[in-house]
């Protein structure tokens, strides 16, 4: 079934840590114009997307670290809330993604920080890449130069469009504080690690 | 050649990487940083490159980095733009 101009679409890249714990990213896209593509061509396409931007991640990942699946829905704000308007499907992933990196990992709270911004003021996203291992950590707790110039490969690669029949899908944030959905103008790669603040106790150990 | 983000701080093994910073405004220029801290003299640097596409502002962070690990900002300016 094609998309609509202005549709957004939830994709959630799940993964499963060194740690049995579940590690989910979750981007937002917004279709440019009508998009004539196949539910499975758009599945297709992001998870093309997804795979070869977490390949730059390869050498500082986890070997122990699997990628499990790809989910898409399509979504929209209502009562302030996201709601599901349709899934448009759910793919395995980690052709090209194939995490190789052997050693000790950190406590899964910590993870290497990407922040997205958008032009709309305090309407960012933060993506949270994880496991984060000894190796590429310096000294005072600084990100290695490798790591950062891997995760600026990363960011750039998510905030490219991805071309479909007739549009685009475009990263952004649906944001229920401005309701709309703006696109990521920007990134920021700091060397400071960000914490993960755990919704519930006990969950994600 | 195209050259990639790693070749260029390659050029500055040396320094701290504090933060990178790439920019992508509607207008279709592409804006890159790297703020880094110099592991000789120990001074901040932002070197930035601004392109029409991503390889040109590249190329253009990869001059601005010279620049900036030769000297050459500091000795005409006297110092360097803050963050």
């Amino acid at each position: 079934m094609p998309l609509n101009a202005g549709d957004v679409v939830r994709v959630a890249i799940r993964q499963r840590g060194p740690q049995g714990q579940d590690i989910v990213n979750v981007i937002h896209y917004q279709a440019d114009a009508a998009i004539a593509s196949s539910d499975a061509e758009i599945m297709d396409a992001i998870v093309a997307t997804a795979d070869t931007a977490y390949a730059f991640l390869n050498y500082f990942t986890p070997s122990t670290q699997r990628p499990l699946d790809v989910r898409a829905d399509v979504v929209r704000l209502q009562n302030n809330q996201i709601v599901i308007v349709r899934p448009l499907g759910a793919r395995s992933w980690g052709f090209q993604y194939d995490p190789k990196e052997s050693g000790n990992v950190y406590a899964p709270t910590i993870a290497a920080g990407i922040l997205l911004r958008t032009l709309a003021p305090r309407v960012l996203g933060k993506k949270f890449i994880g496991a984060l291992m000894e190796t590429h950590m310096y000294d005072y707790g600084h990100l290695s130069p490798d790591l950062m110039a891997a995760l600026a490969q990363y960011a750039a690669r998510l905030l490219m469009p991805i071309l479909l029949q007739g549009g685009a899908l475009h990263a952004g944030v649906l944001s229920k504080r401005i309701g709309q959905f703006v696109r990521f103008v920007e990134y920021e790669i700091k060397n400071v690690p960000f914490v993960i603040r755990r919704r519930r106790l006990g969950i994600g150990r | 050649m195209s050259i990639t983000l790693l070749d260029v701080l390659r050029e500055i093994a040396h320094a701290e990487i504090v933060r990178i910073v790439e920019r992508h405004p509607d207008d279709g220029v592409v804006w890159l940083a790297v703020h880094f801290k110099d592991g000789v003299d120990g001074r901040y640097h932002v070197a930035q490159g601004v392109g029409a596409t991503h390889e040109d502002a590249l190329r253009e962070l990869q001059r601005s980095v010279r620049r900036h690990v030769s000297g050459e900002v500091y000795d005409a300016a006297g110092d360097d733009l803050p963050f």
